[in-house]
């Protein structure tokens, strides 16, 4: 079935492709900035890291789920199926997180090229398979936070000034500006137990720092209490949600 | 200022898409659900089906309440919606049935015998491979159908089937929808504004508006309660004048020879008998009136 899934996005290729060289272009300004004044392997390997761990843990699910699934109606062609709706949408996404990392392991090629003397990775192999686990709960976590918040569409008309206000806590909290440990005491200590955090700046830093078993196991665990919010979330106002949708039109 | 006062203050009604409606339909049976556009039909197919949570009231079908969307509920029914496409746009039908096949679990066997018949009843082989967004209306429609029908509903609600396609095709449609209703016993609702789909397909029908059920019995019943008059129409020899027969009956319309009069149940056999004798008649029928005629005013009068 996930074959399909990849067939319709492998049909909009450029479409794709555009869409990755949107945050390289920004981070890569943001290196150019930072690299002015701070340790220039350390900058260039975490904002590189960052732009492509971001690839594989950001979803992008709330526009289509809000605007067209809810407001349009869309919705009732998943409703009558007997699939849950929360994995048509995960098996919708997969294919672009996949076609996007094949993206990114070609661009990162290309960086190595001009940066292979201030890339710094001290993961061990022996723990790639945790680092692994970090990135597929960091996207759980990313696309469960991302579809419930959609779900507030079927309450509210018009929630796009809402999710620009969210990405922006997004931006921020997850580390994309710059690593969380830059900030000052307070805005660290949220951010670094932020949802956000959990989805974007942990997977990177697991593979930057010379981190032990626990280490790992810590952000596992924490990653595990956040989807465990979050699906709880998600069920509520998806049980609550769908008596609002009136599917009028359709 | 309207614009300006909204900004601050706004204020919203409820109205009730479907206001106390009772109905209980048998397995096999189908039936016409029919009204004038807003009067309730979808919305009252999207509450069976469980789209929409109703505010009140109990809905049970094949003992299932919908709106639970339960798995095996969601297997046992399936929505045809003419305005609104299942496919994906973006691929050929064959597709989109190959991932229906997967989610509804359907046996790989069961799988290709039903497509095949399928496709042949509706005479789809050639498109099956062609991307959805290259088909016609009304072969998307058929693909539609196709889709909907794959794991062998028992209960297949029909919105709108022949809505955009000509009469060929809506012929066809009809055809389809009588073969499948006899060959599963399934059981269809059946809703749409050409009457000639209820006409062909339904015994029964089902009447709302605003809402409201106006009537739910024989659609030859209703016809023969709300039409006291019958029609006439006679072809003579040579052109009479309508002076002449506006002393027999109403006269409703004069083409040449050929002239329709209107007259009452009781006196049809006398007018028919005084066109017989005293004109010269070629042929003479005598019929109802047309049945969108007889809904159309039970809509605007809205009493049954």
């Amino acid at each position: 079935m996930s074959a399909l899934y990849f067939e319709r996005t492998f049909e909009y290729r450029l479409r794709s492709f555009l869409w990755i060289l949107i945050p390289m272009s920004n981070n890569l300004t943001l290196i150019l900035f930072w690299s002015g004044s701070a340790g220039l392997d350390y900058v260039t390997t975490y904002y590189i890291l960052m732009t492509i761990g971001g690839l594989f843990t950001t979803s992008h699910v709330e526009y289509e789920v809000a605007e067209v699934d809810i407001k349009q109606g869309e919705l009732v062609n998943s409703l009558t199926k007997p699939i849950s709706y929360y994995w048509i949408n995960f098996l919708g996404e997969l294919p672009y997180r996949v076609l996007q990392a094949i993206y990114a392991t070609i661009l990162i090629g290309i960086f190595v090229l001009f940066f292979h003397g201030n890339l710094s990775v001290v993961l061990k192999p022996i723990y790639i398979p945790l680092v692994l686990i970090i990135f597929m709960l960091g996207y759980f976590i990313s696309f469960t936070y991302k579809l419930s918040i959609a779900y507030l569409s079927f309450w509210f008309k018009d929630l796009r000034g809402f999710y620009e206000l969210m990405m922006i806590f997004s931006i921020i909290f997850s580390g994309a500006v710059m690593p969380l440990e830059w900030y000052p005491s307070t805005i660290r200590t949220l951010s670094q137990m932020s949802l956000f955090a959990y989805s974007g700046y942990y997977p990177i830093i697991a593979l930057m720092k010379p981190f032990v078993l626990f280490d790992f196991l810590s952000i596992i665990f924490f990653q595990c209490i956040w989807l465990g919010v979050l699906l709880l979330l998600h069920n509520y106002l998806w049980k609550n949600g769908i008596k609002e949708f009136t599917a009028v039109g359709q | 200022m309207g614009s300006v006062h909204s900004f601050f203050k706004r204020t919203y009604e409820t109205s009730k898409a479907v206001d106390d409606i009772s109905f209980s339909i048998k397995q096999g049976e189908l039936v016409g659900f029919i009204g004038p556009n807003g009067a309730g039909k979808t919305t009252t197919l999207k509450c069976l089906s469980g789209l929409i949570y109703p505010t009140s009231g109990d809905i049970s079908v094949l003992g299932y309440k919908p709106f639970d969307r339960d798995h095996s509920f969601l297997r046992s029914i399936s929505l045809v919606m003419g305005q609104k496409s299942q496919l994906w746009w973006d691929l050929p039908p064959m597709e989109s049935y190959l991932l229906y096949k997967e989610m509804y679990d359907i046996p790989a066997i069961q799988f290709k015998d039903t497509l095949d018949e399928l496709t042949d009843l509706l005479e789809l082989a050639d498109i099956l491979k062609v991307q959805v967004r290259k088909l016609s209306l009304g072969q998307r429609m058929k693909c539609e159908l196709v889709a909907q029908l794959l794991h062998r509903p028992k209960i297949l609600f029909l919105d709108e089937p022949t809505i955009g396609l000509d009469i060929v095709m809506q012929q066809k449609i009809r055809s389809f929808v009588r073969q499948y209703n006899e060959k599963y016993n399934a059981t269809i609702l059946l809703t749409s504004h050409y009457m000639d789909d209820v006409e062909e397909l339904c015994k029964r029908v089902i009447i709302i508006n605003h809402g409201k059920l106006l009537y739910d019995g024989l659609l030859s019943e209703i016809v023969s309660k709300h039409t006291q008059l019958k029609r006439i129409s006679v072809v003579f020899e040579q052109p009479v004048a309508r002076e002449a027969l506006e002393k027999i009956g109403k006269v409703v319309a004069v083409e040449g020879q050929n002239v329709t009069l209107e007259t009452t149940k009781e006196h049809v056999a006398f007018v028919a008998g005084q066109l017989l004798s005293h004109y010269p008649v070629i042929d003479l029928t005598i019929e109802e009136p047309q049945i969108e005629e007889v809904i159309s005013g039970i809509f605007s009068s809205a009493k049954v």
